[in-house]
């Protein structure tokens, strides 16, 4: 990006349309850390279903930026007075509340959540907390944020520790500038219209209203907000059904886990050392030392990843990674039989132990398949080629730090829904989906199986 | 047998990924379960004496408790090399991971989901016996969950598990049998070590470096049991709870650290008190109609509130914003009466020296 010195320059999004960007973001927009986000698509392996779903987090990232620059603006119109006080207005909020936004996802592994377990530097849990450690350990970010605004703040906001409640929930919360941004930007890239959100009036309803200890939360001004707050919930649940759980989807994204997997019981048991060393710099590295250092995570992109799984198909001499990356190469990826609800709600262990009875009786017939695509295994390798995957999504906890306000009063969305006088909104609804996954070849005769065992239904 | 350097063989589908942790009687590992395609934590005894009867005799109730506070139990199992292994669900992240924990509504949720969980395993009349930091957590719904269940046992069971969270009376008296009493001061010091960063009795710096086995964990144990059995000893930590905590907070965790058994809190009490303190906060709006920051009428009570937000811990605060509020305060300052002056130049020492513990490593009792 050429960049000017002291003027504001403006990125073309396909959203919002112009995003102004003043010469201290843009210079940490142009740092290696939040570049890097150009090269992780923001949905994984969406794109395999709904081919159009390539937009990357880079794009993510910019547009979280901008809606929380309309947020703000909306706040501002209300008579939020930010001049009055130290304690709710420091000149810094602003700037670092734009940052936290612009940076919160940049420790996001590739493929984003699909890889999460396997490649983020060791010791950190998921991207949130990469993220912090990144804000704090990489030195070119740090030292740009900290030209711009408090980079202290900025760090609190992201660990939500800071006074200002509603600035730190719309970092992360139960609506926060990551969920507007993304439902609205993937529901576009994918071509599904019901994910879409109402932006404007969401943020239009906002406002923010002071606890009893004075500390500033942020509220839905009801009923104005309410028929949006409602389709908010709709499109989430929307696009997780139809987007991110889809079963193709699923299917790509644990076989995907599963070849990294094979890859690091390769490297880690020093078999096949060849294999791992046709994987390109930095993954090589990461495998054959078992540890995801700073500087290799901040070089590390979807594409190496995918190179490795081309070269692989092609090359490997382990026979189970080189099938795994074949059939994720050309798109044979694992088909799904559905659960049925009754297996789904099963308690864990009794579920697992099911499972496990009916993977004995599994293994015989994909020894026997896979033997005929010339590949020998014994049982314990069957792991590789059936999986089990259950996705949840809930209301969780959402519902008690939503709060919404009504005349001289502000009670928590959980509260609101039990009144029965209230012009309601539906309560949202939950999704739960237990799938088996098996390859092309042996599906018919482990369908039969699994379906005198009364595990799945009929339409998968 | 080497115990720092057996390697593990669950077999049974799982697949260990890294090691989580390890105490005295304990390996904890994080390991894949091929069968769901999922991580658990999968715990080991180090000691190999110990026999699959008796981990199913002292599991066996908590396996058949669902409860959303309580990590899941799957069934345990002799691995490939005849080791016993306890499967658990893997939490999203540890309250040690989390500790010092600013957010007081986030702490106080925590504070009422494990004190829930700790009811549910007294209702079956178990005692955890190792309640503690790393032995507490948030799943991926962010509800506080107890797991780790390896010392698990019924009523009355000898001393095991962590020095770190170990009721006084147990202190005084080794031969004293762990009760439902003993866990509710446990979950006491936890509670008060996520928000402050330290044990009672136990110094920031001792936290990682303590010896886990041998001559140095006996050492230890005699450290803290004479910081324990010292004249003040109670009172000082019941004056600690008052400094790092707001009034009702401070009170319900008053009585989960008393000394006394007999005036100690039980766990159906604390599931009311804890529920109690969580709704009073929770939902607790002042019904201002106005944003913020506009027509600031009584900017006074303002800064006095925030300071002692502040002092309780509830937030963190930036140097530059420090340096802000500092000169906001001294221009106000020049509008207020003698009393109002004389309050918040006091507030303002306390909450100097709160920020200088901020930057420091904490210091204990």
């Amino acid at each position: 990006m050429a960049t000017s010195k002291n003027k504001n320059t403006v990125v073309l999004d396909s959203i919002y349309g112009i995003i102004n960007t003043d010469p201290g973001i843009r210079k940490i927009i142009d740092t290696p850390a939040v570049q890097r986000l150009r090269g992780i698509k923001q949905t994984g392996l969406l794109h395999l279903v709904y081919h159009s779903a390539v937009h990357n987090r880079f794009s993510h990232a910019l547009g979280a930026f901008e809606v929380s620059r309309k947020v703000m603006n909306a706040l501002k119109e209300k008579g939020l007075d930010f001049g009055q006080s130290v304690i709710t207005k420091f000149s810094e909020n602003e700037k670092a509340f734009y940052v936290a936004a612009l940076c919160h996802d940049i420790g996001h592994s590739p493929f984003s959540h699909a890889l999460e377990k396997e490649l983020l530097p060791n010791g950190l849990r998921d991207h949130e907390e990469c993220t912090k450690y990144l804000i704090r350990n990489c030195e070119p970010l740090a030292k740009a944020i900290k030209e711009y605004c408090d980079h202290e703040l900025v760090y609190n906001f992201l660990a939500k520790s800071d006074f200002n409640t509603y600035l730190c929930d719309l970092i992360s919360g139960p609506l926060d500038v990551d969920r507007l941004d993304y439902l609205s930007r993937d529901s576009q890239a994918t071509g599904l219209p019901y994910g879409n959100v109402d932006l404007n009036w969401l943020i239009h309803s906002l406002n923010i209203r002071n606890d009893q200890k004075q500390r500033p939360n942020l509220v839905i001004e009801a009923p104005k907000g309410l028929v949006a707050l409602e389709q908010f919930f709709r499109s989430r649940i929307n696009m997780y059904d139809r987007g991110y759980f889809h079963k193709t989807v699923q299917g790509g994204e644990t076989l995907l886990k599963t070849i990294i997997t094979r890859a690091f019981f390769l490297a880690k048991n020093n078999h096949n050392g060849k294999d791992i060393a046709l994987a390109p710099f930095p993954l090589n590295e990461i495998l054959k030392t078992s540890q995801v250092s700073l500087e290799n995570f901040l070089f590390l992109q979807d594409c190496h990843v995918w190179v490795a799984i081309l070269t692989w198909a092609v090359k490997a001499k382990d026979g189970i990674l080189k099938m795994l990356c074949q059939q994720l190469a050309n798109r044979t990826l694992p088909l799904a039989m559905f659960a049925t609800a009754k297996f789904v709600d099963l308690p864990d262990n009794e579920r697992t132990e099911k499972i496990s009875k009916i993977k004995s009786e599994i293994a015989p017939i994909l020894i026997k398949h896979l033997k005929t695509k010339g590949l020998k295994i014994n049982e314990e390798d069957c792991d590789f080629f059936f999986w089990f995957s259950l996705k949840t999504l809930s209301l969780g906890n959402m519902g008690d730090r939503l709060f919404l306000s009504q005349n001289d009063t502000t009670i928590s969305l959980t509260k609101y829904l039990e009144n029965e006088d209230q012009k309601k909104i539906s309560k949202p609804i939950n999704l739960k989906f237990g799938r088996f996954y098996i390859f092309k070849e042996a599906y018919d005769e482990i369908f039969s199986l699994l379906k005198n065992e009364g595990l799945i239904t009929d339409e998968s | 047998m080497n115990h720092k350097s057996f390697s593990p063989n669950p077999g049974h589908g799982y697949q260990i990924r890294e090691i989580l942790g390890q105490g005295k009687n304990k390996k904890v590992f994080r390991a894949i379960c091929q069968e769901v395609w999922e991580d658990r934590a999968l715990a080991t005894y180090i000691d190999s004496k110990v026999d699959i009867d008796t981990v199913f005799k002292d599991m066996g109730p908590a396996m058949k408790v669902h409860s959303d506070y309580l990590v899941k139990i799957y069934q345990p199992f002799v691995g490939l090399d005849n080791r016993i292994y306890i499967p658990e669900e893997l939490l999203d992240r540890t309250l040690s991971s989390l500790a010092p924990f600013k957010n007081l509504k986030e702490y106080l949720k925590i504070g009422r989901d494990l004190v829930r969980g700790l009811f549910e395993l007294q209702k079956i009349n178990r005692v955890h016996r190792d309640l503690k930091l790393d032995n507490c957590g948030l799943g991926y719904d962010w509800c506080g969950k107890i797991c780790d269940f390896g010392l698990l046992t019924s009523e009355d069971s000898p001393q095991n598990g962590t020095i770190l969270t170990r009721a006084p009376e147990l202190l005084m008296d080794r031969k004293k049998c762990c009760n439902k009493l003993s866990d509710v001061w446990a979950l006491g010091a936890t509670l008060f070590a996520l928000r402050t960063g330290f044990y009672p009795f136990v110094k920031t710096q001792e936290i990682d470096g303590r010896p886990s086995m041998g001559t140095g964990r006996t050492t230890f144990e005699k450290i803290v049991k004479t910081r324990c059995s010292e004249e003040n000893a109670e009172k000082e930590l019941l004056s600690a709870v008052d400094s790092f905590f707001d009034n009702k907070t401070a009170a319900v965790l008053k009585e989960m650290l008393v000394f006394n058994v007999q005036s100690r809190a039980t766990g159906e009490n604390l599931v009311i008190l804890w529920e109690n303190l969580y709704k009073d906060i929770i939902f607790s709006f002042d019904g201002n109609k106005k944003p913020i920051g506009t027509n600031i009428v009584n900017k006074f009570s303002e800064i006095e509130c925030f300071l002692n937000g502040f002092i309780n811990h509830e937030f963190s605060i930036t140097e530059k914003k420090w340096q802000a509020l500092c000169n906001e305060i001294n221009e106000v300052l020049k509008d207020l009466d003698i009393k109002q002056k004389q309050i918040l130049k006091n507030l303002l020492a306390k909450a100097k020296l709160n920020r200088e513990s901020q930057e420091k490593t904490m210091v204990a009792l």
